[in-house]
Order: C-alpha cells, then structure tokens, then sequence
C-alpha cells in the first residue's frame, strides 16, 4: 500500500524536499512486490475510481491508475480489483490510499478536529491487516483516498503487516507505505 | 470588443487594473490590513489615485478558514460599497462573491461587476448580474467547492476545459439576458490547479484571448508563482510581473492586483511592444 500522492510522477518532481523520504519508501515497496515477479506477469490495483463526469475533466481513466502504471512501467498489465467474475485476482496487488488530508491548516483538505484521532485508529487498523468498523463516511470527509478498495482487498484474505516503510504526514495528509502478506 | 461594466464603458485597446480591496481579517497577502471599514477605505482613495480603474472589495478569503455566512458577507461588504459609490462615481466597483443574495445586495448599493469566483456555483448569481444590468467574470475553478485547496486534480487538458467551462458559463449568462459586453472569462489561476496547470494557463492564456471573450486574469503574488521561484508570500512581485508581461502580451483585458503602478507599468510597456498603445512620449529621433 502507497499513497496516490501526484509528486511521485516524474512530471511533478521538483527540488522540494518534502517527498524524497516518500519516494525512497516507494521505491523499496515497490521493489519488494515485483521481486522474483515476471516483466509480464499482471498486478492487481486497487484504487479509487472516477465517480462522476465532473470529476474526469476529459480523462481516460483514474489518476491514480496514470500513477500506478508510471511507477511500474507501461508494460506491467494492472488489473483493476475488484476483478470481474471469471477472472482470477493476482496474487500480488499494489493498493493506492492515504488517511485523512485534514492534519493542518495547509493541508489540502484544512485542519478538521477528528482527522489525527482517525489516522491513529486507522493506522492501528492497518496493522492489524483489516480495516472492518472502519467510519469510511467520516473518512470521505477527511478526504481519506482509496479506503473503500483498500478494506475490500483486506477483507479478501487474511492479510498481515510485513512491512511498515513510511508513516508521516508531511503536506498534512497522512502517508503510509506498507507491506502485506497473507498464508494463502 | 467594448466592455460595459456596470455604468462605465471602455473601448477596444484599454486594459484595466482591478485593485484588490480586501474586506477581511485573513486574506494571505495583506492579512488583514484593511480590514477595519476606514482602512479599506483608504486603501480605494489610494488605487483610485494610482490609476485603478476597478476595485474588487471581497468579503470572505479564498482559503480555507471560519465560515462566513451570507449575512455576514454582506456586513462587510454591502455597506463599504455603498460609500465607495457616492465617493467615487467614476470607479467600477467589483464585488467578489459567489453568493446571489449577496451579489443581490451590493448590486442594490451600487455594484458594477460580479466577481464569481468560485465558477457558478450558485447559478442565480448570472440571475442577478442580468436583473441590475451589471457585468459578471465566468470563472474555471474544476468544479471545486468554493473555498477548498486543489487536491490532485488532473485535466487532460487544463486550458480546454477552462474555456469551455467559462464560455458555457457566459453563453448561460447570455441566454438569461447578461449584456454581452459586459461578460468576461478567467481561467482562475491557482483555483482547482496545481502549479503546473496553472503555468500552463498562462502559457497558453492565448487560446483563451483568441475566443474573442474578454479575458480577466488574477496572478497577483498567487502560490503558483510562490512555488515556481520558491517565494513566501511578499517576495512574489517579480515572479507576478512576469507573468503579467506573458498575460498582457496574449491580450489580457483585466489584471487583478494588488500592486496597481508596477502591473500598469508592465501591461503598457507590453501593450506599446504588441503594437496595441501609443508610448506615452515620442521625442527621441523624431524632434
């Protein structure tokens, strides 16, 4: 799991420091789910979809798909989760959410009074592998992204923590970089 | 094209300075410098004598912040511009609203101009510009909420979606009977962008002058030029100019300010170099 964060796309690099933590954590986690996997081989992606014409402005697709596909390579097939009946889901799957936007006063999203109680219990959640109980209405007003897939991947299977790479909320969204694995 | 703006006309080859009058205690450049009702008064009499030939008086900052409702955006705007209208007749006087009933109001007291800037959000607000005969800036903000940051916003192309969002907005306005000298357009820089996008707009702002509809811009000290030279707010005047110099020569009607000598000085210079203004004196090798 990564943020969808737009300064990951090599368009949107600059001399800003803020992100290079970020982007060093990105780049170990997604080392660490393409290991030993073929050039070829699909990854699943869970994301956020486009859920009203106003909010495409013109796009093809997800902003965050764009994201996923720079970070990969162009050549990795990523299939949206979840999969439509009759396909197989992969069994490695690159999950793009963040908790709240609302940390501070030039957080995107404004300072809200319930966003770092939320990001603490949600971080808790994370790692413990699931997300169930989780107020996923008070998360679309924390401007949370990619929570509602990322709980349906969980939910999946019997995920555990393996890695926890990066947890900061630096813009005044919350980030984490996180590894799961499960048994089966 | 000739742009009427309330009771004021301005022919073909005139751009015109839009003062900031900020009616607020939290706006991100003066911070509340003219917040109290004299201040922001003194601050009119001081653009009038510069030059400015608008002043946009706005009552609630662009970001974020305390919500303020419509009864008290109207405290403190409706009364200021009543005393801005029988102070100064000449002057266009501009309200920043995307309220109706607020732009209902300052029309009453004397508004020349509605400043939605916001986008349409509240589709009565071309209502009313079209009930008192007044003029109204189309903007593009992505559809944003009002008073929200851009958050990843994408556009698969930044500068065909704002004209098509502010020219659907003016043709609205058109249809319910809005002068149409007296509509004008703005691609909103910073408003549901990103710095590159809104580098873009102005790289691009031609294609935007090209439609014919008069185009306003608001670059002044804004965190798209922050970011780009790396500048807190205060130390953006250079970065503001240049852009400015880029605007005007794409032909660039309205310039929203806050330094009104220094953008004036900048658009004529480009004005003359585009072949559009006179220079002011004509000595050197013609004597």
């Amino acid at each position: 799991m990564l943020p969808p964060v737009p300064a990951l796309m090599q368009r949107y690099r600059s001399a800003a420091p803020v992100f290079t933590p970020l982007r060093h954590a990105v780049g170990e986690a997604l080392t660490w789910l393409t290991d030993g996997l073929a050039d070829d081989a699909p990854l699943g992606l869970a994301h956020d979809v486009l859920d009203s014409p106003g909010a495409q402005r013109g796009l093809d697709h997800a902003p965050e798909r764009s994201l996923a596909m720079e970070l990969l390579g162009d050549s990795r097939p990523l299939l949206s989760l979840p999969a439509v009946d009759g396909v197989s889901t992969p069994n490695r799957v690159l999950a793009l959410a963040n908790g709240s936007a609302c940390r501070t006063e030039r957080a995107p999203g404004f300072l809200h009074e319930r966003a770092e109680d939320f990001d603490r219990d949600l971080g808790t959640a994370l790692r413990r592998g699931g997300l169930s109980g989780l107020d996923l209405e008070l998360a679309v007003t924390l401007w949370c992204a990619g929570l509602r897939p990322l709980a349906e991947v969980l939910a999946s299977r019997q995920w555990r923590l393996s890695e926890d790479w990066y947890d900061e909320a630096p813009t005044g969204v919350q980030y984490w970089v996180m590894g799961f694995e499960c048994d089966s | 094209m000739t742009l009427k703006l309330g009771r004021h006309e301005f022919d073909d080859n005139t751009p015109l300075m839009m003062a900031i009058v900020n009616r607020t205690p939290d706006s991100f450049f003066d911070k509340g410098a003219t917040w109290a009702e004299d201040k922001a008064f003194d601050r009119v009499v001081e653009v009038a004598e510069q030059g400015a030939e608008i002043v946009d008086i706005g009552g609630i900052k662009a970001a974020p912040g305390v919500e303020i409702d419509a009864a008290e955006e109207c405290r403190r705007v409706v009364g200021f511009v009543a005393r801005v209208r029988e102070a100064f007749p000449h002057l266009v006087i501009s309200v920043d609203t995307w309220r109706a009933e607020v732009g209902r109001e300052v029309c009453e007291a004397g508004a020349d101009l509605l400043n939605d800037a916001w986008g349409g959000v509240d589709p009565g607000l071309a209502e009313v510009a079209a009930q008192y005969d007044v003029a109204l800036v189309c903007t593009h903000t992505g559809g944003v909420t009002p008073r929200t940051r851009p958050h990843r916003i994408e556009y698969a192309d930044v500068m065909v979606d704002a004209i098509a969002a502010t020219i659907g907005q003016a043709e609205r306005a058109l249809s319910l009977g809005v002068d149409r000298r007296s509509l004008i357009i703005d691609p909103a820089h910073d408003f549901g962008k990103n710095t590159l996008h809104s580098l873009e707009i102005t790289r691009r702002l031609g294609e935007m002058t090209d439609t014919g509809w008069p185009v306003l811009v608001s670059l002044s000290n804004k965190d798209f030029v922050g970011e780009t030279l790396d500048r807190p707010v205060g130390e953006r005047l250079v970065g503001t100019l240049a852009a400015t110099a880029i605007c005007a020569q794409a032909g660039a009607r309205i310039y929203r300010v806050h330094q009104v000598p220094e953008t004036r000085q900048v658009v004529d210079m480009v004005w003359s170099i585009a072949g559009r203004r006179q220079p002011a004196t004509l000595v050197r090798g013609v004597s």
